[in-house]
């Protein structure tokens, strides 16, 4: 079963196309990191899918229901953290917990008190006395404490120090270890979402340049170099980032499927010694985020 | 209910601050009240200036509401897309509720549990105090309203400010627009008017209303805003045009009470007045005679309308006032005062100056000669501007005179003796006299000035409701009246409404310092007026008398002609 399905979501301000015709499904247990680089289209796309806007075109369905339709009953099943979200800062942290319990009934006290002692988070404390990192964790706490089915968290790491971004992920790991719930993250901050999830979502000005899981993903992208040869009528297509300086080449193959594209890398550089290894999700992103940076330069130029 | 109570809660914790510095204020409102009250009543350079800090407190009130219903509204925003709420299980139907709740407690409940000791200091009773909270909830709503829609559409206070300016600059220039191209409404009923009046009103409560109630449940921004343009749009056109009547029950049969009250028409009149030259405008005077007042009762007038056709045939209308003569023998019932004891050769001198008055200025009298017991002349004007004065003709054809009266019996409230220091409160009012003294205007030596510190019931939405209603006699003599009473010599003497003086409404109530003259009484002898009564000031008290049973009903007279006066006292030059 799916969680969250698009189907050619679009929304557009003025005459930009923030999100355009976006088909997307999550199903359900996945922890997915939506990535993609500034004005990409992810908080947008999020902000559709939590009804915070409505779209110009397509839909957009959250546990089931129109995105436009979400309730009391479906939000009392969705956690949203987001980096620009309004918190009752004038509450401290214990009245903000209060606040927010009754509207759950699945709230759990226990995991409330876990939660609140892993956070280390002074409990009579006013929100707006809390650092940017410890508003962020109040947040997230408020946002698990009820088990969602869905969690949605918008740049939750942004701005947020190394130790408070372990604190923060290691909070969700656990939580998520013990639940059955779907993830929805976007973040810039490619580790540590690579760490969290099992599936990617790649965003590039509106459009969706890929949607796999993280394995797959890793498993298919290589970065080649080839010395002591060259080639004889340039790069295969799809192959990005190609380079060649004398006999040194350079490319990034994303259809790696193992021994098949090795041998195909040989027949194509005769005498040439290959090396390939594999790409981190930060790399693969770069090489995306760059190669629809240029066509999109190629399609402005045409 | 109880999650609604809970956002109830937490924006009451939310407010405190604010709310306390307005509960402070209010408080401080009240306590300049209670100053005013138990002042010196003589001091009106020391009245003036707590009066002006009551109207800097009135209006620091509306300043104040203006700013809570932000604060309420803002802390779960309608607008934008990082308002915390809107991704946690709160529908808007239930923060609507929340809100409309918060809103009845901050801006209904507590002001009237503020208020209530000063009414009750002041002497209200049940009755009272209802129609105090009433007016209580019609002031907040008067600012609560318009903020409340403007909120809504908004997301921060630099938003909401600048919304309301934008809403106050598109009112100002749509009713310029109506004022510059407004049909005539000379041509338009009365009853039309007020119609338009009640219907405007009742389009901005509803436009209002509906884009609160939008807005909250739909969140669609610009739909709630447009709702509230059409809204003040259809306001203006139904200013403009609307065609109806729709007031409804303006006098229905006339009450028992009221069956055997008739009305003749003695001498209807032109009056040019001293300003004619200027302003070409002239008074029509309608000599009115009661007949059939019940004995226990009083017949006090309020509007008067003539209506008649003009030259072109089309009907034209014009509203004036009435105004009742002496109230005769109901009074006298009451109080308990005996016959006057009439003393000829004053009377015979009285009469013979009035006389020579009347033959010398060809006016009518201030006062109508002679009071029939029981019975009471009533004058009624009518101004008519340049424009409708050159479509009267001479013989009015169909002409009609309307006017609107009122029965009602006497109730004397107090009756204080002329000491300082004295204070009687009935039904609401309190009087005290604050200092006694020789007149300082050396008419009759012997004539007193009382300082006179009350409190009565403001009544504003007794006084305006029925207006709207289209029952005009409402707004007349609901309020009491003090007279003179020296009841050795038989005599009762009009001296002034309640309420008239130095005057400020503090939370329901009016406190007013007032001055009254009192009269000693003399009489004539040998052409020489001379005292009355020795000790006269021990005989006297100052009676406040009320009036209560109102019957309201209304009386039509033909107008066939009018008379004007045969010599006009200063003909202004170049008039026709």
């Amino acid at each position: 079963m799916n969680i969250i399905e698009t189907h050619n979501l679009t929304r557009r301000f003025g005459r930009t196309e923030a999100v355009h015709g976006l088909d997307f499904s999550l199903p359900a247990g996945s922890l997915c990191a939506l990535l993609g680089p500034n004005g990409a289209g992810k908080t947008t796309t999020l902000k559709l899918l939590m009804n915070l806007l409505a779209p110009t075109a397509g839909e957009a369905r959250v546990l089931g229901t129109d995105s436009r339709k979400l309730g009391e009953r479906e939000f009392a099943q969705i956690g949203y953290v987001s980096e620009n979200q309004q918190l009752p800062l004038w509450m401290n942290v214990r009245q903000f917990l209060d606040y927010c319990r009754p509207f759950y009934p699945t709230w759990d006290r226990g995991l409330e008190s876990t939660l609140l002692a892993q956070f280390a988070l002074p409990e009579n404390r006013k929100l707006q006395h809390l650092s940017r990192g410890m508003l962020m964790k109040a947040a997230l706490l408020s946002a698990l404490a009820y088990r969602p089915k869905l969690l949605v968290l918008d740049e939750p790491f942004s701005g947020l120090d190394p130790l408070v971004r372990e604190e923060f992920v290691r909070g969700l790991l656990e939580v998520s270890a013990a639940g059955d719930w779907t993830v929805l993250v976007s973040s810039h901050d490619i580790e540590e979402v690579e760490r969290l999830c099992d599936r990617v979502a790649l965003l590039d000005q509106g459009r969706l340049r890929l949607d796999e899981s993280a394995d797959g993903l890793l498993g298919r992208f290589r970065r080649v170099e080839v010395t002591g040869a060259s080639a004889e009528t340039g790069p295969v297509a799809g192959w990005l980032e190609w380079e060649q300086a004398g006999a040194l080449t350079r490319y990034v193959d994303p259809a790696y499927a193992g021994e098949a594209s090795e041998r195909a890398w040989r027949e194509r550089f005769p005498g040439g010694t290959v090396l390939a290894r594999p790409m981190a999700l930060r790399e693969i992103f770069l090489t995306l985020a760059r190669a629809g940076r240029s066509e999109t330069l190629k399609g402005a130029a045409a | 209910m109880k999650l609604i109570w809970h956002i109830v809660k937490k924006d009451l914790v939310r407010m405190r601050l604010p709310l306390a510095l307005w509960v402070l204020l209010m408080v401080a409102k009240i306590g300049l009240g209670v100053a005013l009250r138990a002042g010196d009543g003589v001091d009106f350079t020391w009245f003036g200036r707590i009066e002006l800090y009551v109207n800097l407190c009135t209006w620091l009130d509306g300043l104040m509401i203006y700013i809570l219903v932000a604060v309420l509204i803002h802390g779960d925003a309608l607008v934008g897309t990082q308002a915390g709420w809107k991704t946690r299980p709160i529908s808007g139907a239930r923060l609507l509720g929340a809100k409309v709740l918060g809103t009845l407690l901050i801006f209904g409940v507590l002001p009237v549990l503020i208020s209530l000791p000063w009414w009750l200091m002041c002497g209200f009773g049940a009755h009272e105090i209802g129609e105090a909270m009433m007016e209580s909830i019609v002031w907040q709503a008067m600012f609560v309203l318009p903020s409340l829609a403007l909120a809504v559409l908004s997301e921060n206070f630099a938003r909401y400010f600048t919304l309301t300016l934008a809403v106050i600059f598109v009112v100002a220039v749509a009713c310029l627009l109506q004022v510059a191209y407004l049909p005539d409404l000379g041509r338009v009923s009365l009853t039309v008017q007020e119609s338009r009046v009640l219907v405007v009103l009742a389009l901005v409560l509803a436009g209002l209303a509906g884009v609160v109630v939008h807005q909250f449940l739909t969140l669609r921004t610009w739909r709630s805003g447009g709702l509230g343009l059409a809204a003040i749009g259809l306001a203006m056109v139904a200013a403009s045009v609307w065609p109806w009547d729709i007031v409804l029950h303006r006098m229905g049969p006339d009450p028992e009470v009221a069956r055997g009250v008739s009305l003749t028409l003695e001498r209807p009149s032109i009056d040019r007045g001293p300003n004619y030259a200027d302003t070409k405008s002239i008074h029509i005077l309608f000599e009115l005679q009661a007949h059939g007042v019940p004995e226990d009762r009083v017949l006090s007038a309020s509007v008067t309308r003539l209506s008649w056709r003009g030259a072109d045939g089309a009907w034209l209308n014009a509203v004036g006032w009435a105004r009742g003569g002496p109230l005769g023998l109901p009074l006298r019932r009451v109080l308990q005062i005996p016959p006057e004891r009439v003393d000829e050769e004053t009377h015979r001198f009285v009469a013979l100056r009035q006389a020579e008055a009347h033959a010398r200025d060809h006016q009518m009298p201030a006062t109508p000669p002679v009071a029939v017991p029981g019975d009471a002349y009533l004058h009624s004007t009518v101004t008519l501007n340049a424009e409708l004065a050159d479509q009267l003709p001479d013989k009015l054809q169909e002409g009609e005179l309307t006017t609107d009266l009122e029965l009602d019996r006497p109730l004397p409230l107090l009756d204080l003796p002329l000491k300082v220091g004295l204070l009687q409160a009935k039904a609401a009012r309190s009087v005290r006299i604050a200092k006694i003294d020789l007149s300082p205007v050396k008419v009759w030596a012997t004539d007193r000035i009382l300082w006179v510190v009350e409190t009565h019931p403001l009544n504003a939405a007794r006084w305006w409701w029925p207006i709207f209603r289209g029952d005009w006699t409402y707004g007349i003599d609901g309020g009491a009246g003090y007279w003179e009473v020296n009841r050795s010599q038989g005599m009762v003497r009009w001296l002034a409404s309640m309420g008239m003086g130095y005057s400020v409404a503090v939370d329901g109530v009016q406190v007013t310092w007032a001055r009254i003259g009192v009269q000693a009484p003399r009489v004539v002898r040998g052409g020489k007026w001379v005292a009355g009564q020795p000790g006269w000031v021990d005989a006297t008290t100052l009676a406040l008398v009320g009036f209560t049973d109102a019957v309201r009903f209304s009386r039509t007279l033909k107008v066939e002609r009018l008379n004007e006066p045969p010599k006009l006292k200063a003909e202004p030059a170049g008039a026709p």
